[in-house]
């Protein structure tokens, strides 16, 4: 029930991306900010739940995102996501991670996450940008709103977690 | 070492699996596909309806915001637009003339069906803005509401009152992708270009809009050859001439123009005249050709 509950609040997140965050980032920022907030909230399963939650959420949006805005190709979203949702989990996997810890984890987990959607387009030369440029022109602008976010959400995102029960059996036998 | 040790060789096994599997979905479904699958259909078309009950209201409360901010340009506007009017009643008798003309001179001259058609007045579909890609600076596409069973096509032009905007990119059953100008790259196999020509110099005046430059927020229009009029100022409409606009669609203003980089053809740079932010509704331009596939359709149909 409670991971229904957390799907539902993914995909409310996921909609709410596209159709009202354009509204809310001022124009004159539109080509700075590249938001993405589903992400965050992959990484906090991944840290808090399991790993393998993580990578099961983090394959699914990232579709989802790949299937909805598919402009070049799909899979770049799901293959970062997937995969930065699975590492993140099997790094930090403690479950009292403190919030500095985890806003760092927020931090470097997206900068990853947009390196990888650089490298992919330009592996498959869809875009040519440098990538010095690419740091400077959006990706430490949006690092901050996605800290921004992890930040506002790290709250309530803890209470989830801990009312919810811990981890399944299955999921600790195949841990250990 | 510590890699390995930490992934394991199962993980690791599974990892290299994973990525070529994702390599070849990649590669697959990269650059123009005939039709998408229907699992894709499905997604994308039940997804865009609900964000689409998300975005209206958001639009419509910060169309209201805009409005009441703007109340005081709309006293000036109004008065722009009664003088404008005035010019537009008073061209359109001339208009009607020459139209007549025209027409009577085609009939003289015994103008085939196909040619007589190249300068009909294409048809404009309004379509709502469904939702917008902000998680991606690579691949800025918006979504609309209009889809395969509208008869829209890959390829299709989408403007929005102010100039052109992007072209169709991909089809659904109910909604469509636009792929927006700001994405197009002349180096990106699968990027289309734009043939155009400046507003006024249509016959002396060419060239290829190929690429956006994102640091800038200008387009370069290449290919103008030495002897061609066009000038700082000079508005760019496209050309009938390239493979998939109709001509005079209104892309930008030239801002400046110099030596290309071999110095046989000049280039130059473009201030788009469409904002590419606040969407409200946008036009999606149907040409004859597709017009009259969809009549026939019809007509096999019943």
């Amino acid at each position: 029930m409670n991971r229904n509950w957390m799907i539902l609040f993914m995909f409310l997140l996921f909609l709410i991306e596209g159709t009202w965050l354009p509204f809310v980032i001022p124009d004159v920022w539109s080509d700075r900010l590249f938001p993405q907030l589903v992400f965050i909230v992959v990484l906090y399963h991944a840290v808090y739940k399991h790993r393998h939650t993580a990578l099961m959420m983090g394959l699914g949006f990232g579709l989802l995102q790949d299937i909805v805005y598919y402009g070049h190709m799909i899979g770049p979203h799901t293959f970062s996501m997937g995969l930065l949702g699975y590492l993140a989990g099997l790094l930090f996997s403690t479950r009292n991670t403190s919030m500095m810890v985890m806003m760092m984890i927020s931090f470097m987990g997206s900068f990853i996450y947009q390196t990888i959607i650089f490298g992919i387009y330009a592996l498959f030369s869809v875009q040519h940008l440098e990538f010095k440029d690419a740091l400077l022109n959006y990706m430490i602008p949006s690092l901050f709103i996605q800290l921004l976010f992890a930040l506002i959400i790290y709250v309530p995102m803890r209470k989830w977690f801990e009312t919810a029960p811990v981890t399944d059996s299955t999921e600790d036998k195949e841990a250990s | 070492m510590t890699l390995f040790k930490l992934l394991g060789n199962k993980r690791l096994f599974i990892l290299m699996v994973g990525l070529i599997v994702f390599i070849a979905i990649m590669g697959f479904t990269l650059g123009a596909r005939g039709k998408v699958s229907w699992p894709e259909k499905f997604v994308h078309d039940t997804v865009t309806f609900v964000q689409k009950i998300f975005y209206k209201p958001a639009s419509a409360i910060s169309g209201f915001i805009d409005d009441v901010s703007k109340l005081k340009e709309t006293y000036e506007e109004n008065e722009r637009l009664k003088v404008a009017l005035a010019h537009y009643t008073r061209d359109k008798g001339v208009y009607n003339a020459y139209k007549a003309e025209n027409e009577r001179l085609k009939e003289d001259l015994k103008f085939t069906e196909r040619q007589k058609q190249k300068s009909d007045p294409y048809e404009y579909r309004i379509a709502q803005v469904n939702s917008i890609n902000v998680a991606d600076p690579f691949n800025q596409t918006i979504n609309i509401d209009l889809g395969e069973s509208d008869g829209m096509r890959v390829g299709m032009p989408v403007i929005s009152i102010d100039g052109v905007v992007g072209m169709i990119s991909r089809v659904y059953q109910f909604t469509s992708t636009v792929e927006l100008l700001t994405n197009m790259d002349d180096k990106d196999p699968n990027s289309r270009s734009i043939a155009v020509t400046a507003l006024g110099k249509e016959n002396k005046s060419f060239g290829m809009i190929e690429s956006y430059d994102q640091s800038e927020g200008m387009f370069l229009m290449t290919r103008i050859e030495e002897d061609d009029p066009l000038e700082k100022g000079d508005i760019i409409v496209s050309s009938d001439l390239g493979q998939y606009f109709p001509r005079g669609l209104v892309i930008g203003k030239v801002k400046s123009k110099e030596p290309g980089d071999f110095g046989l053809t000049y280039t130059a740079k473009i201030e788009p005249s469409a904002s590419f932010e606040n969407w409200r509704e946008l036009f999606v331009v149907v040409d004859h050709a597709a017009r009259d596939d969809e009549a026939d359709k019809k007509e096999k149909t019943p």
